[in-house]
């Protein structure tokens, strides 16, 4: 039946109840099934699943010069929304975690090795950064290909904050109940308590350690103005002197002295904390050529200009600092070399206990 | 089909549709929202109570049956559940109230006062809700922020030289947030229940002596309770699970049951605990509400034509 005869019969009134319904079943399936039909005739794009700001085209520029067109990019508010997603069958190409997770998703089998020979990029990268705990499978096989680096440390407002040694400790001064913050995460929480603890592992504290960890948040807690759950929520705050001080990263710093806000990033006594972000690629990626054009435009030392200048963190590929200004380098207090400087702090280690950690947070936060 | 076939029935199949039970004819007319009903909501909820009775280590779901996801909430450990329950209830409970407070006027206005374009009223009434929830929050963040419409109004008139701090990141800005977002979904029923009330009622009442007091509470207030009882019950039900407004403006102290959840099935990997409590939640919500409506008692609802 056409259009016009369907018309025609409708208006003589001589459609009866089950024909119409009958239209309307086939005219919702027909709809229903359509855009399954699309994703399939589409080629598309290289699919990066990362945080909210990392998709900029900055970051990549060989891929869109290559491929002319941007990957697609859905974020993740934190990584192990990622990983659940990815585990459920959420289908994409490269995904951005951190050194810090990356036992996670090994253990969850969700990944595929990643064929160096195939990034002109590679030999460029720091040595250390390839080897991370987890980075590599038994067989020295890749799986995880190092980008950013950078810190968590410290933000404070030196007009406002009265400062007599740069310390972790500043996150419980009682001289400023109510205008502090912390991240809302656990694992970075409770390593900040075992660092101030002074312990040898604060990145896998023993269960002692943990009950002493949870009475010094339980102690923080009501000096918090909140956790924070987004860049954007403490740079807000601190830049309106809601926050005196809070625990962020050098994104934070570049952002926030843009905005002309007197700010200082603390190098804490105990050590400064500094992690390592990359790519990994999925088990079933969709395109993994395209996969493969992406991971390398990202290690390219152009996206690591980008990389340095615009967001402030440092870079895997060693050329990358050559293109950077060394006024640049040093506003954003970053040294050429990471191995040394890792070396002088604390850098993040995965965790074990991930649920024994989890479930202390929460606990605290509850206020239990 | 062709219109051929329509237009000359063989006698036949007349035969046939007669002698097809009625109630199959019904069946067919609802079975595509029986299916949607049952694929969206029955199929999922089945799923959630199935897991609650499983447990899971790091990646592993065990599919062995076992209740020790809902002992956990009768052990010291389970402490803390059971207090953000307590506090969920009573926080959406007292967004609840407020928005009923603040919605019964509106709604009593809009039917008795309004006499021409109430259309435009209502529209009026759901501009705020085209924009999304999440919207609707930040909205509230701005207002009660501590460099917010509030505090840089108090601090311009002179009342105040230093921003307050109290009005934002507590269980009070959370319930304030709540009972502005919902408030359109009280407004509507009570408004429809009001305008339901013949008038004619009221003029007995005037004539035969009330005052305007004594006529609300005795015909208008009593006609209006089934829309009052669904304005409670469309916004106490869905508050009591939200974790978006805990999350942005609830700070250290305003995060409820939901925020709980939420972790369990995402960052602490523990899906079974995560469907235990949302059952609890369910079973405690299901039996807030029939307490509720036992205490109403059965004869009003019924005189009052639910």
């Amino acid at each position: 039946m056409d259009n016009q005869d369907f018309l025609n019969a409708m208006k003589a009134g001589r459609m009866s109840r089950r024909d119409i319904l009958q239209m309307l079943t086939a005219a919702g399936l027909t709809m229903t099934m359509l855009p399954v039909g699309r994703a399939k005739a589409a080629d598309g794009e290289a699919i990066y699943f990362t945080w909210e700001g990392y998709n900029d085209p900055g970051f990549h520029p060989g891929y869109t010069a290559k491929h002319g067109a941007e990957p697609e990019g859905p974020v993740f508010g934190d990584v192990e929304e990622a990983l659940t997603k990815v585990r459920s069958g959420f289908q994409v190409d490269v995904v951005h975690p951190c050194n810090l997770d990356l036992q996670r998703w090994r253990e969850a089998d969700v990944l595929q090795a990643i064929d160096t020979g195939r990034l002109s990029n590679w030999g460029n990268l720091f040595e250390s950064l390839k080897k991370l705990p987890y980075a590599q499978g038994d067989k020295g096989e890749q799986f995880f290909i190092p980008v950013d680096w950078g810190n968590t440390s410290i933000l404070y407002r030196p007009d406002l904050f009265d400062v007599k040694e740069e310390s972790w400790t500043m996150l419980w001064d009682e001289r400023y109940a109510g205008q502090l913050s912390m991240a809302a995460d656990a694992t970075e929480s409770v390593a900040i308590a075992g660092i101030v603890l002074g312990v040898k592992d604060p990145f896998n504290l023993t269960d002692e350690e943990l009950v002493k960890a949870k009475e010094l948040l339980v102690k923080q807690k009501p000096l918090m103005r909140f956790y924070w759950d987004s860049n954007s929520a403490v740079e807000q705050a601190l830049a309106s002197g809601e926050l005196v001080a809070a625990t962020g990263w050098n994104s934070s710093v570049v952002t926030l002295t843009g905005q002309g806000v007197n700010i200082k990033y603390a190098n804490p006594k105990e050590g400064i904390m500094s992690y390592c972000c990359g790519l990994v690629m999925t088990k079933d990626a969709p395109h993994p050529d395209k996969a493969y054009d992406l991971i390398d435009a990202m290690i390219s030392p152009e996206g690591g200009k980008w990389l340095i200048e615009a967001q402030g963190y440092g870079h895997s590929n060693a050329k990358s600092f050559d293109l950077v200004e060394e006024k640049i380098l040093a506003e954003r207090g970053l040294p050429k070399d990471p191995t040394q400087f890792f070396g002088q702090g604390i850098f993040q280690q995965p965790t074990l206990n991930v649920d024994k950690v989890q479930k202390l947070f929460e606990e605290v936060k509850a206020g239990a | 089909m062709s219109t051929q076939a329509a237009l000359n029935f063989p006698a036949t199949d007349a035969v046939a549709i007669t002698a097809r039970p009625e109630w199959l004819d019904g069946f067919w007319l609802i079975a595509p929202t029986l299916l949607i009903v049952i694929g969206m909501m029955v199929v999922p909820l089945v799923g959630i109570i199935v897991v609650s009775f499983w447990t899971q280590t790091g990646f592993n779901i065990e599919a062995t049956w076992t209740l020790d996801n809902y002992r956990v909430l009768f052990t010291p450990e389970g402490a803390l559940y059971r207090i953000l329950i307590v506090k969920s209830l009573w926080m959406s409970l007292t967004a609840t109230i407020a928005v009923v407070l603040l919605a019964y006027p509106m709604a009593y206005f809009m039917a008795f006062r309004i006499e021409r374009a109430k259309l435009i009223w209502i529209i009026l009434l759901t501009v705020p809700f085209w924009t999304s929830y999440l919207l609707r929050i930040f909205a509230w963040k701005v207002i009660l922020g501590f460099n917010g419409v509030i505090n840089s109004g108090l601090k311009a008139v002179g009342l105040i030289d230093k921003p307050l701090e109290f009005l934002l990141y507590n269980p009070t800005s959370v319930t304030i947030t709540l009972a502005h977002a919902w408030a359109a979904y009280a407004v509507l029923p009570i408004y429809v229940s009001l305008e339901k009330i013949d008038r004619s009622y009221l003029e007995a009442a005037t004539d035969l002596g009330d005052s305007k007091w004594k006529r609300f509470w005795r015909i208008t207030f009593p006609l209006s309770l089934p829309g009052t009882i669904a304005a409670i019950l469309l916004v106490f039900i869905p508050t009591v699970g939200d974790y978006i407004t805990p999350t942005l403006v609830g700070g250290t102290s305003g995060i409820m049951i939901g925020n709980s959840i939420v972790t369990q099935f995402g960052k602490a990997s523990n899906a079974p605990l995560g469907a235990a409590l949302s059952c609890i939640m369910m079973l405690a919500i299901t039996l807030a509400v029939c307490a509720f409506l036992a205490a109403i008692g059965r004869k009003r609802l019924k005189a009052a034509d639910l």
